[in-house]
């Protein structure tokens, strides 16, 4: 005997219950429908139900989808020297967070807020909705505060062994440089701290030891993967004639060093990095 | 899906069937349903700005953290429903007077609501509103996580693909429609311009109609997919190690992922946050006390000062155009039971025995507050009409409009013995906002059917219903 319901659930693009169970759901919605249909009010329920998906699905989403690729798009073109300050916590979530919490409160409770419907409240309640515009934003302030708070520990936290080495080298660092940036060893330990002015590296052929180099006398830094180090060439008749930095990864190191090298060459002078001969102003 | 839904006791289909038909047919072997050529067309008409699905690049997207979505919804949404049901039958439709008073085949098998426990409608209604305030982050958590569908094309590639984004409309427009018209009608916003009553009961059947569909629909691949990965783990996992879920079938996981900026764990701590704060806010409202002042936002989150009569006023005797007048010394309560008519003044109402109650009184807002009442009890005041067992009783109000100046009692709410015609509230007289000269108050009776500025009572025995 030929079954036909196999047939007519491939033409109909799925099992016979869906059907079923669909149809159900459609004659209840019509049975809704005939009830209501001598509402003279019936269009406006209609209009609110079909507003209800659009105002969510292509006005709020888009909104807040909108809001959002905004945001990373001002964190990423905010100035260098904010990005630059190593180890920097992501803002991205802190922004995010209480900018979502006070939507979320303004989406609830915006009749309150916007004093809207003030006749029916205030002959339901004997009240005004005075109050809720100024709750709300100190609600708002309340969270982003929070998070500022919140940032500001984290924020100290991952920058206390950045600051710990910048205080071990204290000594040796100038009061005009500004430290950019730390790279780490495998043992956790800091191996090298690029200020504006020097790359400072630890040094542990003999016994550890902090050394610095001037810009102006490094006539090129390379990363070597394959070993995991760093070389450092200076140039003829500076101070530290070649080094070897290990760490587990440059991170920023080489593009801001590179940056540096190359500034440095233009303050005092233009030189060949390949050749790394003597420039004039050196 | 298919498979597992075969009627039962039918044999294994002869001929080739694919397996994976259905409506979520992998986008990479598309099978279409009939007419083909149409479906086809479809397909290769792509309107032109429409999203593309490489635009979609939230790593966090699957089916995976939709369905923790989903499941917690599927727990939550039944006791929303379930109390919301509850409400309209303790409006007492056998009265008529659950709005909409006329349903069809929609109405609710209706029952004597109980006035034991006292704060029974307190629960309800406040379960009802505060869990589905609670509930709104989830709804729209859901809603983010499945919205890269909405969006992807072809639409459908089947008739049955037609028929369920038509039903996923009716859930999604069902329940955002609900919320809002559930959300407004707590602030007292009537914007929408139609009955709150008619469209919030209507708008629930086509929810709950779409939810069941959904829930029937989804469930395997709901349960499939929660054992996809283990909670346990993802809440373990960092930002960093957050990856995406293994490609799907449904279109939820990225093609082109953009790194986490949050991970998993920590999209449920947002919308968990964001429900706990919903939940600050709104309890207040209903637990009262010292919590009340925590429901910042909402109305009756609100101080009235202090005394003996300052707490929520719902109907003020402004609005009502309540008049000294009417509640001076003139006044009477009229006691109708059938032919025989009382009239008592309220001196004469304080001279009978005063029985003391402390009641909530709870309204469909989901606020209420607990106060304590005296009075005679209604039960007395039918004895007084040689009413001994009464079947109801029709109580008027001094008010000459509103939806709610009349309310009838059901007999176990007159024979209740904290069921009174309150007159002093925290041993002070009403005030006028109040009811003054005399209120209802019943246990686990909704707050709008405790009728203020009571004029008269009918009680009514068997046969005069």
């Amino acid at each position: 005997m030929h079954n036909p319901l196999p047939r007519l659930g491939r033409a109909y693009g799925a099992n016979p219950l869906h059907l079923l169970a669909l149809v159900a759901c459609f004659a209840l919605t019509g049975y809704v429908a005939t009830r209501l249909v001598s509402d003279p009010l019936v269009i406006r329920i209609v209009i609110w139900l079909a507003a209800a998906v659009i105002g969510h699905d292509l006005v709020l989403f888009p909104l807040y989808a909108w809001a959002d690729r905004s945001l990373k798009a001002v964190l990423r073109i905010l100035p260098s020297t904010w990005r630059n300050q190593t180890p920097v916590v992501p803002p991205l979530n802190y922004l995010r967070i209480p900018a979502l919490g006070a939507g979320l409160l303004l989406l609830l409770f915006l009749p309150g807020i916007i004093q809207q419907g003030q006749q029916t409240y205030q002959s339901a309640t004997g009240q005004t909705q005075q109050p809720y515009l100024g709750r709300w934003l100190l609600l708002t302030a309340a969270m982003f505060a929070i998070s500022a708070g919140v940032y500001a520990i984290q924020s100290r936290r991952a920058g206390a062994p950045f600051r710990a080495v910048v205080r071990q080298l204290r000594p040796l660092i100038k009061p005009h440089e500004r430290v950019i940036t730390i790279a780490y060893r495998s043992d956790q330990h800091a191996g090298a701290l690029l200020t504006t002015y020097a790359l400072y590296f630890l040094d542990d052929e003999d016994s550890p030891a902090w050394r610095r180099i001037s810009w102006a006398d490094i006539a090129n830094i390379q990363w070597h993967p394959d070993t995991d180090t760093l070389a450092v060439a200076g140039l003829p008749g500076a101070p530290v004639d070649h080094a070897t930095i290990r760490l587990t990864a440059p991170g920023n190191l080489l593009e801001v060093g590179h940056g540096l090298i190359n500034t440095t060459r233009i303050v005092t002078g233009p030189v060949d990095l390949e050749a790394t001969h003597p420039s004039p102003g050196s | 899906m298919s498979s597992t839904m075969s009627p039962p006791g039918e044999s294994p289909p002869p001929g080739p069937i694919d397996p994976a038909e259905g409506v979520e047919t992998p986008a990479e072997q598309p099978s279409y349903g009939f007419p083909a050529g149409l479906w086809r067309a479809i397909e290769q008409h792509r309107p032109p700005g429409l999203v593309g699905t490489r635009a979609w690049r939230s790593p966090l997207r699957g089916p995976w953290l939709t369905s923790v979505f989903g499941a917690v919804l599927l727990a939550a949404l039944p006791l929303v429903i379930l109390t919301g049901l509850l409400d309209y039958i303790a409006y007492g439709p056998q009265f008529g007077q659950a709005f909409p008073s006329n349903v069809g085949w929609l109405h609710l098998p209706i029952f004597d609501w109980p006035t034991r426990p006292s704060w029974l409608f307190r629960l309800t209604e406040g379960l009802h509103v505060g869990l589905g305030l609670v509930l709104i982050p989830v709804v729209l958590a859901k809603l983010w996580s499945v919205v890269p569908k909405l969006f992807s094309w072809p639409p459908a590639r089947s008739v049955a693909q037609v028929l369920e984004r038509l039903s996923l409309l009716l859930l999604v427009g069902g329940i955002l429609f609900e919320i809002a018209t559930g959300v407004l009608n707590i602030q007292y916003d009537y914007i929408f311009g139609f009955s709150f009553y008619t469209g919030h009961y209507y708008g629930a059947m086509v929810f709950i109609g779409a939810f069941v569909v959904h829930v029937g629909l989804k469930l395997p691949t709901m349960i499939k997919s929660l054992g996809s990965r283990s909670l346990r783990t993802e809440l373990r996992t960092s930002r960093a190690d957050t990856q995406p879920e293994p490609a799907d079938t449904g279109g939820l996981v990225p093609t082109n992922p953009a790194p986490a900026t949050l991970s998993r764990r920590g999209a449920l701590a947002l919308v968990g946050g964001g429900s706990l704060l919903v939940a600050v806010l709104t309890a207040g409202q209903t637990i009262g006390g010292i919590t009340r002042s925590t429901a910042l936002l909402l109305p009756r989150g609100r101080s009235y000062g202090d005394g003996p009569n300052a707490f929520q006023i719902n109907r003020t005797a402004t609005a009502a155009g309540i008049t000294t007048h009417d509640t001076g010394t003139g006044w009477r309560l009229t006691v109708h039971a059938g032919p025989r008519v009382i009239q008592l003044n309220r001196t004469q109402l304080l001279a009978m025995r005063q029985h003391t109650a402390t009641l909530p009184i709870a309204c469909v807002e989901g606020w209420s507050t607990t106060q304590t009442w005296t009075g005679v009890p209604l039960r007395e005041l039918a004895a007084l009409a040689s009413v001994f067992d009464p079947h109801s009783a029709h109580i008027r109000s001094l008010e000459q409009a509103g939806a709610f100046n009349q309310a009838v009692l059901q007999r176990n709410q007159i024979l209740d013995p904290d069921a009174l015609l309150a007159l002093r509230v925290n041993g002070a007289d009403l005030s006028v906002d109040h009811g003054y000269p005399a209120r209802i108050i019943v246990p686990a009776l909704p707050g709008v059917h405790c009728t203020k500025w009571v004029e008269s009572i009918e009680f009514r025995s068997d046969g005069h219903a």
